[in-house]
């Protein structure tokens, strides 16, 4: 009983797995697979263009979604604070503004089929119909 | 205080309470609108200002800004920021016109914030950093930051060296300093009944300047060499500034540490000067919302003429604690203890240096909030 106990109490202590990603572009995109660093680069416009597309429209979910601090974590490898105070520094200095947001799965991923440059991100769970699922290395 | 300045306060209240967290796009992000704002009291001891903080309490230390940045097509971007304070005055903190090459080089020509050290693009994004004021010794009115380079920019990446990013800014033109009266002051025969220190601008032509930005695979460390000069200057002689900067933001704690020097020649004894200035800053998150940190800070003007005097120094130990209700929004108090009349002097300096002399030992303290969107 004791050990049924200790089974449950660990169980229990072992934090939820955070929602798996998805790095999505649109169907037209001849890119396939990325590396961590370059998916990055592209959701932090330090890489603006496509070799054969032209202008990347990255696309992300808003602060506060799973699936944005999953981002954060496993590909910028950075915290929500670093990464915040990255795009304050860019808007203020007028260098750039941070990418597009839209609100949950659906409409990021009506967004990526319309736009031949677009990137995105989606969770794992959601259908990836109509747009590529990009093979991400980490 | 005048009843238009509290109305303005007002209003600037209003906006940190009603602020949204996030940017408005318009037309698939186009257009985008950001803001960011501040309103503080200010008090200080000793008869001494200290910027914001007045003897007597200053309840007027308040300012709005909205950036708008236009895409016009793939390569090319149009942008501006506009600035009101308090006192009533506004201004263009930056307007240009971007042409992208690639993510290599792009073209900026307009007037541009001046990239210098971490924070001398967005001096007043209080957002950015956990004290109310930025160090004054360099972002202050000293001879080190302007408000703005009018000319061109070419600014880029240089891509990955192992795991280091780099990026550059190279920019020229003219560039609007602050400049105070102080060498004046230490001759007792320029002093006169009311007379005060003055801020005023001091346009230096044909500046070229650049800073480089590394990004180490160190998460959150990056690294920043600053520097600009003029081999001509119709005020004064050939000046130059340059510094590092090193900057550390983690989810709980942040460090910055920046070195400045300006070496400057002139005409007159007292335009030849070189002055060193540094401070160090940490702060930790003890919860999500309260943040502590504390900052030293010194600075030294050393005239060449060998005059001495407390106008030419400023030391100081500040500690702040904040309560952010949102990442975007802060409510920030601070106590800075200073040695040096630099920064902290009476505001009718003149009647106090001929009624015998200054306190060089100020306590300041700020309460405000600050907001971004």
């Amino acid at each position: 009983m004791r050990r049924l106990i200790l089974l449950t109490i660990l169980v229990g202590a072992v934090p939820s797995a955070p929602p798996e990603l998805r790095v999505v572009v649109n169907e037209a995109n001849p890119v396939s697979s990325l590396s961590r660093q370059e998916v990055s680069d592209l959701f932090l416009k330090k890489t603006s263009r496509w070799a054969q597309l032209g202008l990347v429209m990255p696309v992300d979910q808003p602060e506060g979604a799973a699936v944005r601090e999953t981002l954060n974590r496993e590909i910028h490898h950075k915290s929500l604070s670093a990464v915040r105070a990255y795009w304050q520094q860019r808007i203020f200095s007028g260098r750039d503004v941070p990418p597009l947001e839209k609100d949950g799965d659906a409409e990021m991923l009506s967004f990526v089929r319309k736009n031949p440059g677009a990137i995105g991100y989606i969770s794992s769970s959601a259908s990836a119909a109509g747009v590529k699922v990009l093979e991400v290395r980490m | 205080m005048g009843s238009t300045t509290r109305i303005q306060s007002l209003c600037l209240l209003v906006l940190v309470v009603s602020a949204r967290s996030a940017a408005f796009e318009i037309q698939d992000g186009r257009l985008s609108i950001n803001g960011f704002g501040s309103w503080g009291f200010g008090w200080s001891n000793h008869h001494n200002s200290y910027d914001l903080a007045q003897p007597d309490g200053n309840f007027g230390a308040g300012d709005f800004a909205l950036a708008l940045t236009a895409r016009l097509s793939d390569r090319a971007v149009a942008g501006a920021q506009l600035r009101a304070t308090s006192g009533g005055r506004t201004s263009v903190d930056w307007v240009f016109g971007e042409w992208r090459f690639s993510d290599l080089a792009s073209l900026r020509v307009g007037i541009l914030k001046h990239p210098i050290g971490i924070f001398g693009e967005v001096p007043r994004v209080g957002t950015l950093r956990p004290f109310f004021l930025l160090p004054l010794g360099l972002y202050g009115s000293t001879e080190f930051t302007g408000s703005g380079v009018e000319g061109l920019s070419l600014a880029g990446s240089l891509g990955r060296l192992s795991r280091w990013n780099l990026s550059y800014d190279l920019y020229g033109g003219s560039l609007k300093l602050p400049a105070m009266n102080v060498a004046d002051k230490l001759d007792p025969r320029n002093l006169q009944p009311g007379g005060k220190l003055v801020t005023s601008t001091e346009e230096t032509k044909y500046i070229v300047g650049g800073q480089i930005v590394a990004v180490t695979p160190i998460d959150g460390l990056d690294l920043r060499f600053s520097g600009y000069g003029t081999p001509v200057s119709e005020m004064n002689g050939p000046r130059f500034v340059i510094g590092p900067s090193i900057q550390y933001l983690g989810e709980k704690f942040s460090a910055r540490w920046e070195y400045f020097f300006l070496y400057e020649e002139g005409d007159r004894a007292h335009d030849r000067q070189r002055v060193h200035t540094a401070y160090l800053e940490a702060a930790y998150f003890l919860t999500e919302q309260i943040q502590v940190g504390a900052r030293a800070e010194i600075y030294r003007l050393y005239l060449l003429n060998g005059s001495t005097s407390s106008l030419l120094e400023h030391s100081e130990l500040a500690a702040t604690f904040n309560y952010w209700f949102t990442p975007t929004f802060v409510v920030k108090a601070s106590v800075q203890a200073i040695d040096g009349n630099r920064f902290a002097a009476p505001l009718a300096l003149d009647d106090a240096l001929l009624a015998g002399g200054l306190d060089r030992h100020t306590l300041a303290g700020f309460i405000g909030s600050q907001f971004s969107f």
